[in-house]
């Protein structure tokens, strides 16, 4: 097998299984070799599975011979964030004081997968307690800092860091990570990998650590818009056991996405104006593309909502009491983040009128996303507005402010905009700053991650970053 | 799941000579790191900041959170 394999897409690897260019065995041996070397050279690894992987990845074969297929994810290998149990094995949610924390129960996103014949080969490193506090450091962390494939001075982006660093590095074909707040895109945008938030309850969150339970989502890091579709058809669905499941499935069905040139596309010329100055060009190029795409360019900005302090009250009173124990008894100080400690622990006083009102506030930004998406069918804006920081870098230090100031706040906010109000958004490679990845995000109303995706892949058509590798360690 | 937003932080931090202190990385000769108590202070500040932010945004009587209790 050629290093080619490390960077290649599910249909692409499953075509090569059907071909029996190599062996579903052979294919996760190699990946699960190259986790295990490379993993930690990235804090990447939390914890390798290779011998059960190995040993399922015999059935699949067996079932391959006699050509029993299944979907495009049989015999393909991948991992998982830490913060989602499997069975018998440790589930650290990245924290010292869950460091030898053990579960009798498989996440459900994780069965489904593996009912499907995907090979579990590792739990992937993540920020502590998915940073539910707010972190100052890159270390806040039981792995230490996730460092970026592109340049490992710099920061993979959390919280789901392990994820963003094995899927950049082709560690494994795909992961899956969590976010809150910007906990897939943000590691996605950051290291160069597509990167899906699904509609919240699409995906059943049975298995995955608490921290917000109105705003937590599972989705998929991949190599391809169309990579997301596939994972997302495999771990969708509704789930009696996740109070938060909508109750819908999805389907990929890209023949029947709607035609790019029917869509209206909501984009904000301001966004410009915030990016770092370095990662302009490739902003304006990628926008470029997207209008040649041929959908009808709508300008428009975001409601008018105190987003920061929204999100802030919201997941800083559910997650204070999810870690109430472990915020009481004085464990949150093993943390290695001290700012994050003191976060949770001042979050046990935000007041319930508090959280009530935010969630009110909250009622009346879904109405007004339903309003916006009345006019528009999808929002683009530069996923995060800079690229990778370095690891030694206070990631509560001072933004630069751009000059001149903008006139409007754009879509600067549209990652915790779109957290709050549930809706579905991926994360696109579209070029480089300083050598760092950067990525255009493409947000649409609840349940429609079909046309997001089908977007998605018409600009991976027309343009090759999610293809560039970055300069592995060896 | 939570993403600090460096802007976002900043914006907590300007709120008062204390909480600029805990921000930025200390360059060669500069105060001392910020202690615990420290960012337990900073952490208070930014739950009055979000505090007045939310009083201050207006809200029908007849709007429910966003959640459903359901029977």
């Amino acid at each position: 097998m050629t290093d080619d394999i490390f960077f290649a897409t599910i249909p692409d690897l499953n075509a090569r299984l059907k071909k029996r260019e190599f062996s579903a065995v052979e294919l996760t041996k190699a990946f699960a070799e190259r986790l295990e070397k490379l993993g930690p050279r990235y804090n990447a690894l939390a914890l390798p599975l290779t011998k059960s992987a190995v040993k399922r990845a015999k059935d699949i074969d067996d079932e391959m011979k006699r050509e029993r297929y299944r979907t495009a994810l049989q015999g393909i290998p991948f991992g998982a964030k830490d913060l989602l149990s499997v069975a018998g094995q440790v589930t650290s949610w990245g924290a010292k004081p869950y460091a030898t924390q053990v579960f009798t129960e498989t996440a459900t996103v994780i069965e489904k997968l593996d009912k499907t014949g995907a090979l579990l080969i590792g739990k992937l490193a993540m920020v502590e307690l998915a940073g539910g506090g707010g972190y100052r450091t890159a270390a806040a962390s039981l792995f230490g800092p996730g460092l970026n494939p592109w340049d490992i001075t710099r920061w993979s982006g959390g919280s789901s860091s392990g994820s963003g660093s094995a899927v950049s590095a082709g560690l494994v074909p795909f992961a899956l990570g969590s976010e809150t707040s910007g906990s897939i895109l943000t590691p996605s945008a950051y290291c160069g990998v597509t990167g899906l938030r699904p509609t919240y309850g699409l995906v059943s969150r049975r298995g995955a650590m608490a921290l917000s339970w109105t705003m937590d989502k599972i989705g998929p890091m991949c190599r391809s818009a169309e990579d997301c579709g596939l994972v997302l058809e495999t771990i969708a669905g509704g789930d009696s056991k996740d109070p938060g499941s909508a109750g819908k499935s999805f389907y990929y069905t890209p023949q029947y996405a709607r035609k790019h040139t029917d869509l209206k596309i909501g984009f904000a010329t301001d966004d410009m104006g915030w990016a770092d100055p370095a990662a302009r060009p490739a902003f304006q190029a990628a926008m470029q593309v997207i209008r040649e795409i041929g959908a009808q360019m709508v300008e428009m900005k975001l409601p008018d909502f105190p987003y920061g302090p929204l999100a802030d009250v919201v997941i800083g009173a559910e997650e204070a009491s999810v870690f109430e124990t472990l915020i009481l008894t004085g464990q949150v100080d093993q943390l290695a983040d001290a700012s994050q400690a003191a976060n949770l622990k001042a979050n046990l006083a935000i007041p319930a009128t508090e959280y009530l009102k935010a969630m009110r506030i909250r009622t009346l930004l879904k109405e007004q996303f339903r309003k916006l998406f009345a006019d528009v069918d999808v929002l683009v804006a530069p996923c995060r507005y800079d690229f990778a920081p370095k690891i030694t870098e206070a990631l509560d230090g001072p933004d630069p402010v751009p000059s001149p100031v903008p006139a409007t706040p754009g879509m600067k906010d549209l990652i915790q905009a779109g957290n709050l109000a549930a809706i579905p958004a991926l994360s696109l490679p579209c070029g480089f700053a300083n050598g760092m990845p950067v990525a255009l995000q493409l947000a649409g109303p609840a349940f429609t991650e079909n046309t997001l995706i089908a977007m998605g892949k018409e600009f991976q058509n027309r343009t090759d970053w999610h293809k560039r590798r970055p300069p592995v360690v060896s | 799941m939570k993403t600090v937003t460096r802007r976002q932080m900043m914006g907590a931090a300007a709120a008062s000579a204390l909480a600029a202190r805990v921000t930025a990385q200390a360059p060669p000769g500069s105060p001392a790191p910020p202690s615990n108590q420290d960012f337990a202070q900073a952490a208070q500040e930014s739950h009055r900041k979000n505090s007045r932010i939310l009083a201050s945004f207006p809200i029908p009587m007849s709007v429910e959170p966003a959640f459903q209790f359901k029977a």
